[in-house]
């Protein structure tokens, strides 16, 4: 029985983990392929640049630079080339940057995960104290209240969130959300302060990126603290004479946290995709602007990195976030 | 042995009045006050994407730079007590400390406002030739003197402008939704009817998009259009973009219900009197679900309207001089304009509006539709 | 169906005994989306200690929300308790209407003195929690015992309901054992902190025959092992003919007749349990067709109709008595009471 149990168990994590690697080879086709769909390359756009600044190249060092960065092999062999280079971290060059892509990604990174990371912990840390208290006080005031307003964070969406926090920081607070450091920290070098600092205020735009997935959560959380509170399992546990609160949070709210969990799964790519248009919006140096210039600027070695990390993200969240339910839930290992 | 009902223990309801399906419907759904006023504000708001020109009283094309960033004008009601709405002559000057433009209000010009004026030529519906618009000005030209929400950088009226831009977002919702409800119902259904190998594909598919977040997708997407393509064709090129994620959810729901009806018996029914595969997908399966398409089409809509508007925003989707109400909250972009002429942020509250709207209705029908789940 | 009475000194089981439970007209209310249903109408019977009492009714007619309302554990948004419910202790005596649901003293009667055994052992256990964890808690809950010593008596409790290798049992799930297993295990819970009362809600229903068998024999030698009272739910006058002691007969939240089984089933007086017993095939060695001898349906809770709660379905109804007049308790042997106009003197 055992050991039955625990080989279903591997059978899972061995299927899950690669259909993650499918999706992950799947994201890199996409990621790829999409930056080469401009017509023109970045040679070409780079060579008008210079050609404005009056810099003009000669056709051989076109050639030559369309040769140095494999732009004259095959769509196939340039796709093959980037993919094995990626694997060993190495993303190729950033031509408006003129500096290694990994770098560049690992400098901005930082504060791409704590904001993300941060929105996650938030929507979490929020989503289940209201969802409980929805459950266990349904139809009083402050359900209708939380779920009213939930109803809006979820319809609103995040770019229009931290278009109104911007202005309205701006006009009433005369303080500019997207500064995520305080003066004395701006040119200084990463420490526990500055951690903390940039940590204070991150915690608007986490905030605004947390409100719909909150939200979201606490109508799952709801509704299923509500299903599992109705099970005749629950009657039993009263019946031996529980707490009412030590009960709920025993029983229902552990129930309850399996569709929890396995919604986080799929949070996770609105959480980054929120985290990039917040970011945009508030002007925070994180992952999503750079996004946005690469892809202007049609520096398709950045962009596409850019892309095939944030999707990688969402993609080994996803996993980690099906292993864990897996793991609290002896059931889905059975059934699958 | 105590004696039983014949359905084994359930005592059989006493009379209640027998109402079809769609009259439940419709009862379940008027139950939901909430849908049911968000359902006359999504009327409203495509009567507005019908006569946009109509309600529009400024050309939204006609840049003016002598009226650049005009702010939202007041409008008075009365002249000596009596009735007549007027708006007051605009005196363009600096700020003798910033040197900031400014615009003063010149008291002693009057500016009617009158019902139905004629204003700059449009066709009504697409069809008409017309040039009368609800609202316009006697003496001076609309485009110079009227500016109920303000005027952008290129002096054209924002109140227009957002009339217009209200029919082109919602245009695109509509049509990004009917291409992902068109792909959603393929897929949907072959993945539910078929199962097996057909199902385990589609679905894979399905997952591997999903989990790959949609902005930064969608970003180097719109990023590969060419700044050589016309309005039209990046307008439809748009619409796929934002479509190509949307029909991932209608098909997962509908193969969760095509499956469940898959062993009914009127489809077994159906299977031995002959019809085959397509038929009973679409003939007898299908009109099952109509409700849960219904309602799944409602949440869908306001999405692509936020996508649109998102990437519009981003300068990555519909770009001037399409008019859209991401293209006009582009300018919004920068601290600084949100800061000194905040006006420039109005377009953003019909956009909230009609999406909360939106949810709020798909919300009551699903209910409606679906009262357990 | 074979008696499965285990053989008992008689002063053991004595009908003059002091009630451990006393039920009087305890009312029921539900508040609906139909408005205000009575599921339970005034019923009074005893529990007397050691002895079994089987109540039997139809689906629906008011068994398990009289059996909630006992354990405190009915609905709180939207069910109304009226009457008194009485359990004794010692010396002392308690009103279980006048507690509050989650109050520490109602907490320790809960699961303490009373223990409930529900129809379902499927759902009735947590998914993700082990048969053990349960137990224990339950253990725990009302001794101050550490976790290793609540489990030792866990497992005991386990060995005493007949459980094959209780010790593994408690690290399994309830999805993982058979039906027969499971209810043991729940017998189990309810039993573990001895109880003076174990309240039964068709604990055979869901389980096959032979099984059913089994867990009614299991729950009778526990009885005599352990001294309770036991209060038995059931639709089945089998399951009652074969356990019980004494007996109540339900009809739409209403005690029809009740009494000591002996007398019920020589001289039942209701026409109801007549019929019942006229349906039950191994009393009459009548065929399975015999079990439509109750023509009708019953009435919804919603729209009981007035009068006597049978009138609509009663074979000897007096009209013009029976669909005005509610019938009161009528003596008619010792501790035999039945309400029907039939009996009563005037
Ligand atoms: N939570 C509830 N809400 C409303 N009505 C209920 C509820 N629980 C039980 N009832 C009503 O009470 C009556 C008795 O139910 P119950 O005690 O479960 O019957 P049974 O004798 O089959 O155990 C039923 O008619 C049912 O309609
Ligand atoms: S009171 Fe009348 S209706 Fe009721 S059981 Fe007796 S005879 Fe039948
Ligand atoms: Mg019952």
């Amino acid at each position: 029985m055992r050991a039955g149990k625990s080989r279903s168990l591997g059978n899972f994590i061995l299927y899950r983990t690669s259909i993650s690697v499918v999706t992950i080879f799947a994201a890199s086709v996409i990621s790829f392929i999409i930056i080469q769909l401009p017509p023109g390359d970045f040679v070409s756009s780079y060579v008008a640049q210079l050609s404005q600044t009056g810099a003009i190249g000669s056709t051989e060092s076109i050639e030559q630079l369309r040769r140095d960065y494999g732009l004259d092999q095959p769509m196939v062999v340039r796709y093959l080339r980037w993919a094995a280079g990626a694997i060993r971290g190495d993303f190729g060059m950033s031509l408006q940057w003129n500096r290694e892509v990994s770098g560049l990604i690992g400098e901005y990174m930082g504060l791409t995960l704590m904001l993300a990371v941060l929105g996650l912990l938030l929507a979490w840390g929020l989503a289940l104290p209201i969802g409980l208290y929805n459950a266990m006080y349904r139809g009083s005031m402050g359900d209708y209240a939380f779920s009213a307003f939930g109803m809006i964070g979820i319809a609103v969406p995040n770019f229009l969130l931290a278009l109104f926090a911007l202005f309205i920081g701006f006009r009433y607070f005369n303080a500019d959300l997207g500064a995520i450091h305080s003066p004395r920290y701006v040119d200084a070098p990463w420490s526990v302060g500055r951690f903390f600092d940039a940590l204070w205020h991150m915690l608007v735009p986490a905030l605004i990126l947390a409100l719909a997935i909150m939200s979201r959560l606490v109508r799952v959380l709801r509704a299923n603290l509500l299903d599992e509170m109705s099970r005749p399992y629950v009657v039993t546990a009263r019946a031996k004479g529980m707490r009412e609160l030590t009960l709920v949070l025993k029983y229902p709210l552990r129930l309850a946290l399996n569709p929890f969990v396995s919604t986080i799964g799929l949070t996770l790519p609105t959480l980054i995709s929120g985290s990039i248009i917040v970011s945009m919006v508030l002007n925070i140096p994180t992952l999503g602007p750079l996004l946005l210039q690469a892809l202007q600027g049609q520096d398709m070695f950045l962009a596409s990195a850019i892309l095939l990390i944030l999707s990688t993200l969402a993609v080994v969240g996803t996993l980690l976030s099906d292993l864990l339910l897996s793991w609290i839930d002896p059931r889905i290992r059975l059934e699958s | 042995m105590v004696p039983q009902t014949d359905n084994g223990n359930e005592m059989p309801p006493a009379t209640l009045p027998v109402l079809s399906p769609g009259a439940l419907f419709r009862r379940r759904f008027l139950r939901h006050r909430l849908a049911v006023v968000s359902a006359i504000v999504v009327a409203l708001f495509y009567l507005v994407v019908a006569f946009a020109d109509f309600l529009a009283y400024s050309d939204p094309t006609a840049s003016n730079s002598q009226r650049a960033l005009v702010p939202p004008q007041p409008i008075h009601f009365f002249d000596d007590g009596r009735f007549a709405p007027h708006v007051h002559g605009l005196e363009r000057t600096r700020n003798p400390e910033t040197y900031g433009l400014e615009y003063v209000a010149d008291e002693a010009q009057t500016i009617p406002v009158v019902f139905f004026a004629r204003g700059y030529e449009y066709r009504l519906l697409g069809l008409i030739p017309a040039d009368r618009h609800l609202l316009g000005t006697e003496g001076a030209p609309a485009e110079t003197s009227l500016f109920l929400l303000g005027a952008d950088e290129q002096g054209r009226d924002l109140f227009s402008r957002i009339a217009l831009a209200i029919r082109t977002s919602l245009l695109i919702g509509l049509a990004a939704v009917a291409v992902s409800i068109a792909a959603g119902i393929f897929f949907g259904t072959i993945s539910g009817f078929y199962g097996g190998m057909v199902d385990l594909f589609i679905q894979r598919a399905i997952e591997i998009l999903r989990s790959i977040p949609t902005i930064p997708l969608w970003m180097g997407l719109a990023a590969a259009i060419p700044p050589t393509w016309g309005i039209t064709l990046v307008y439809f090129t748009v619409t796929l973009i934002i479509a190509l994620v949307g029909w991932t959810q209608l098909a997962r729901e509908l193969r969760g219900r095509i499956m469940s009806l898959r062993g009914e018996d009127f489809v077994v029914a159906a299977e031995l009197s002959g019809a085959g595969p397509g038929r009973i997908m679409f003939v007898h399966l299908l009109p099952q679900t109509t409700s849960h398409i219904i309602a799944t089409t409602t949440l869908a809509i306001p999405a692509m309207i936020a996508s649109e508007t998102a990437l519009g925003f981003l300068g990555l989707g519909l770009r001037p001089p399409a008019i859209s109400l991401g293209v006009l909250l582009s300018t919004a972009q920068s601290l600084q304009n949100v800061a000194l002429y905040s006006w420039m942020l109005i377009p953003a509250i019909p956009t909230a509006i009609v999406i909360i709207a939106f949810n709020f209705l798909g919300d009551g029908l699903r209910d409606a539709a679906d009262p357990g789940g | 169906m074979r008696r499965i009475r285990v053989a008992r000194a008689a002063e053991k089981h004595g009908v003059n005994a002091d009630p451990i439970v006393q039920v009087r007209d305890l009312t029921v209310d539900f508040d609906t989306v139909e408005g205000r249903i009575r599921a339970v109408d005034g019923i009074s019977f005893d529990v007397l200690p050691r002895r079994t009492l089987g109540v039997v009714g139809e689906s629906g007619c008011g068994k398990s929300v009289t059996a909630q309302a006992i354990m405190r554990i009915e609905d709180e948004r939207t069910c109304r308790l009226g009457g008194s419910i009485v359990l004794r202790r010692g010396e002392d005596t308690l009103d279980l209407l006048g507690l509050d649901r989650d109050s520490t003293q109602m907490r320790e009667l809960r699961g303490g003195d009373i223990g409930f055994i529900f129809q379902e052992p499927m759902t009735s256990f947590s998914p993700v929690h082990t048969i053990g964890n349960q137990i224990i808690e339950a253990v725990r809950l009302h001794f101050n015992l550490g976790k290793p010593e609540a489990a030792q008596r866990a497992i005991e409790q386990l060995r005493d309901v007949g459980m094959p290798n209780p010790e593994h049992i408690m690290n399994q799930y309830a999805w993982e054992l058979s039906g027969g297993l499971r209810q043991r295990a729940m017998i189990a819970m309810a039993l573990v902190c001895g109880p003076r009362l174990l309240i039964a809600d068709e604990p055979t229903t869901a389980l096959d025959v032979t099984t059913q068998a089994q867990v009614l024999t299991l729950l009778a030698e526990l009885q005599d092992r352990h001294d309770m009272a036991l209060m038995l739910i059931t639709h089945d006058l089998g399951v009652v003919a074969a356990a019980a002691d004494d007996v109540a007969i339900m009809y739409l939240g209403c005690i029809v007749e009740r009494g000591p089984a002996a007398s019920i089933f020589r001289d039942s007086m209701h026409p109801y349990t007549q019929l019942l017993l006229e349906s039950l095939p191994s009393l009459t060695r009548r065929r399975r067709g015999a079990l439509k001898a109750i023509g009708g349906t019953v009435p919804r809770a919603a729209n009981r109709p007035g009068g006597c709660p049978f009138h609509t379905r009663c074979p000897s109804a007096i009209s013009g008595v029976c669909d005005r007049v509610l019938p009161g308790p009528t003596q008619v042997a010792e501790h035999h009471v039945v309400n029907c106009h039939l009996h009563d003197p005037q």
